[in-house]
């Protein structure tokens, strides 16, 4: 291991230097854009825009952790719930005060640890609404990132190691999102807008492209992509699992709770066999009661009525929630328990 | 703390190395001994407090064990110190697995322990039971207390090695003295060895895990396909993961001077399996081949006794990884694969080499099955799985080559798409090819170049510093 090549020291010396001048010149510049632009919105020094946050699981338990009698009801699941109005909801369920705590690739655990939080944190938890979302049964999380990364009370961890890992996170992805989410705002032309009070997204930059072309919308968004064919899948069994101790938690803690399957664009029902579809329904069935199956609905399966293959426009989101209150055969998924009522 | 941690990096790491050199310029060389040996234990606390004074008992019972041998040797005294070693081994690492395994086979209920695992306990109890043995044969001279604690305890390899041999380190620590140097061309291999290191911990070992946690975490579900490539993954993560920590651990021990042992040396691209052990954590290797195969007979003693020494060796030292059945049949296939690869070398047949080398690679990996499986039920479907006994399926990528292939079809995967395979042959390739870090190492000269890749790696390390995640071998 010892060097082949001898060579003065004093150019030794300057190498170290250089390197580690490399080494902390690049440490201070991540660290003066975690803390000044903060993209995912953990240190709140500077002001820069309001509408953007990468970090859902964050965002959403800090707003709630510092207005814990503000919501009693939540809207709960992964990203496909993140357009839902928690107005309507609150609307259609008079009493309840709705928020929107769906958070992007969240599945049962991601519910289950912020509602067990929330609740450990003095909010009540009357109802809760979830829409189910197969994808979550069938890709793995992406533990690593920092977007998926909870609010230290729910994890635990010391709120100084929260912050320092957020100072030293790599984030220039985030950041540049970030700064030209803000430089749009400011132009009155933003792209999305993600409201802390409601935690509800609104993509109002595809919805502008949208109104202003939908034919070339569609086409710039759907039209390279191949017809998929369809292929046996295996459904990941701990997920099934995870959904069974979020539904137990709910029933034991007296929850009033409506499940629901979302509609599927064509391209990603075609995509799945249908005998797995139906294995699915008949799991979450198993574990949940009856549940509102809009999978394969016919009126929203079109690409009109989504921004992507995933993820449907608000208009499908305000439809099926009424469809799902107004409906006289819902039923909340409730075990026969004594409710608790709020005293 | 890890190593890969802002808090190590940017806190622990830059106070140590000030106060180092502050100690070694304006005091002497026992307060730097003892700076150094104040840090490493709060290095230690930091992961546990609690087992820092079993350290401290662990160190100071065998110092004084040691002292006395040094002295005086004494077989009785020396059987006594290395058993309470490998008691405390014993009684924190496999107190659980012995009761356990009791309860199954007489339908008892003797309560577990549920001891937590004194982290770099494996490691720190084989430094100092080689300490004892050659105190015993008269091969140590006595470094004072602070030393020897420092030897056991230095900060680097404390966790999770290099098993450090007394006769590596003593005698660099006792060349720390006033106005104590280290070459700028030491500090800069350092710096090498720790930012190459940290690049491919955080950048390539962790970005591997993806591909080998879903499919150990449910063995029964994977494909032919995922088996295989959750298996290779698993092969590179842990070389990848095992080896940055080495070196960073000789890195860092360059940043005070002391040059730690080299543990990998290009392991995949071992010729037999008896060259692969001699690639892959070379500390260990040299530790049982000299405190355990050879004391036991070695090959000396004839073929039966030298088949039967390697099975021993490895099997315990399979155990030593950890405290489960799959771990003591991993060193047994080992122990086989030994036993094997000698006996055949005895007949003089020799193989290709690009043969002997393919086999020894595939051998390497699919014993890592059982080294990462869940338990010997997992491990066995796993293999089932790759020998296509429970149907041959590919990712829809390979969708085309599936339909032309009798028998093979193709399923979406939950967890690859197919280009995972790719990534995975090239890291082979790579790895097969290249030269590792330490021959790197060695022939690093103070250009630009050089400094543009390594600060390159180091970029590219703390962009991936997302969130830390333990080295892989902290579990032993």
């Amino acid at each position: 291991m010892e060097l082949t090549h001898p060579v003065p020291a004093d150019k030794w010396n300057l190498w170290n230097r250089v390197v580690l001048a490399v080494v902390f010149v690049w440490l201070i510049i991540t660290v003066a854009t975690n803390a000044i632009v903060d993209p995912y919105y953990v240190f709140r020094l500077v002001p820069l825009g309001k509408g953007y946050t990468p970090n859902e699981r964050n965002a959403k338990l800090e707003y709630l952790l510092a207005h814990p009698r503000s919501h009693d009801a939540f809207l709960i699941g992964s990203s496909r719930m993140g357009v839902y109005n928690p107005a309507q909801a609150s609307a259609l369920r008079p009493g309840r005060h709705y928020y929107n705590l769906s958070v992007f690739g969240g599945d049962a655990v991601d519910s289950l640890v912020m509602l067990k939080t929330l609740k450990a944190q003095g909010v009540t938890i009357r109802e809760v609404v979830m829409g189910v979302d197969p994808g979550t049964f069938l890709h793995p999380r992406s533990a690593a990132d920092p977007s998926y990364r909870h609010h230290p009370v729910v994890t635990g961890e010391p709120r100084w190691r929260f912050l320092v890992d957020h100072l030293l996170v790599s984030s220039f992805y985030h950041s540049i999102s970030k700064l030209e989410h803000f430089a749009l705002e400011t132009t009155s032309t933003p792209v999305l807008n993600f409201d802390f009070t409601t935690g509800q997204w609104q993509l109002v930059g595809r919805e502008r492209r949208i109104r202003a072309d939908p034919a070339g919308y569609r086409h710039e968004v759907f039209g390279s992509r191949p017809i998929p064919q369809a292929h046996p899948v295996r459904w990941l069994e701990p997920r099934f699992e995870e959904f069974r101790a979020l539904v137990s938690w709910l029933h034991a803690n007296h929850v009033e709770v409506y499940f629901f399957l979302h509609p599927l664009n064509w391209r990603e029902r075609k995509a799945l066999e249908p005998s797995a579809l139906d294995e699915f329904v008949r799991r979450i069935e198993g574990i949940a009661g009856p549940v509102k199956n809009y999978l394969g609905k016919p009126e929203w399966r079109d690409d009109k009525h989504f921004y992507d293959p995933k993820h449907y426009r608000p208009y499908v989101a305000e439809a099926l929630l009424r469809q799902l209150w107004l409906d006289p055969s819902t039923r909340p998924v409730q075990a026969t328990t004594r409710r608790k009522t709020i005293g | 703390m890890l190593f890969n941690s802002p808090v190590f990096l940017l806190m622990f790491l830059p106070l140590t190395i000030a106060g180092f050199y502050w100690c070694t310029r304006y005091r002497d060389s026992r307060i730097a001994i003892l700076w150094l040996l104040a840090a490493s234990l709060v290095f230690y606390a930091a992961w546990d407090w609690r087992y820092l004074a079993l350290l401290g008992a662990s160190i100071g019972v065998n110092y004084l064990f040691g002292q006395r041998l040094r002295r005086q040797p004494h077989r009785g005294l020396l059987a006594a110190g290395v058993g309470f070693n490998l008691a405390l081994i014993a009684y924190y690492k496999y107190a659980d697995f012995f009761l356990a395994n009791l309860n199954t086979a007489t339908g008892g209920s003797i309560p577990l322990l549920a001891l937590a695992l004194p982290l770099g306990i494996s490691f720190f109890t084989f430094q100092q039971i080689a300490y004892l043995v050659d105190a015993h044969r008269g091969e140590v001279s006595d470094g004072g207390f602070a030393r020897y604690a420092l030897f056991v305890a230095f900060f680097p390899q404390l966790i999770a090695g290099p098993i450090v041999h007394h006769s590596d380190v003593m005698p660099q620590l006792k060349r720390i003295v006033r106005n104590y140097r280290v070459g700028s061309n030491v500090v800069a291999q350092g710096l090498f060895f720790l930012l190459v290191g940290l690049f491919k911990k955080v950048v390539i070992a962790d970005s591997l895990a993806p591909w080998v946690d879903p499919v150990f975490a449910a063995a029964g579900d994977a494909t032919f396909f995922e088996a295989w490539v959750g298996t290779l993954a698993y092969s590179l993560q842990l070389y990848f993961d095992f080896s940055a920590y080495s070196e960073m651990a000789i890195g860092l021990g360059l940043l005070f001077g002391i040059r730690l042992p080299i543990n990998f040396n290009s392991p995949y691209q071992a010729t037999t399996i008896a060259d692969f052990w001699r690639r892959w954590h070379m500390t260990l290797g040299r530790f049982l081949r000299a405190y355990l195969y050879i004391p036991i007979g070695g090959n000396r003693r004839g073929l039966a006794r030298t088949l039967a020494a390697l099975t021993v060796t490895m099997l315990l030292g399979g155990l030593w990884h950890g405290a489960g059945w799959q771990f003591l049949a991993w060193g047994g296939l080992h122990g086989l694969f030994l036993a094997t690869a000698y006996a055949w070398s005895l007949g003089k047949i020799r193989l290709p080499l690009p043969l002997s080398r393919g086999l020894t690679l595939l051998a390497v990996c699919w014993a890592w099955v059982l080294f990462r499986a869940a338990n010997i039920d997992d491990a066995t479907t796993l293999w089932a799985t790759m020998l296509g006994m429970n149907g041959v399926e590919l990712p829809v990528l390979f969708a085309s080559v599936a339909d032309f292939l009798p028998g093979v079809s193709s399923v979406a995967s939950s967890h690859f798409t197919g280009i995972e395979f790719v990534a995975v042959v090239a890291l082979f390739y790579w790895v097969l090819t290249q030269p590792n870090v330490a021959e790197r190492a060695a022939t690093i000269v103070p250009t630009r170049r050089w400094a543009g890749a390594v600060s390159a790696a180091a970029i590219a390390a703390m962009v991936y510093l997302g969130q830390p995640s333990a080295f892989l071998y902290f579990e032993f």
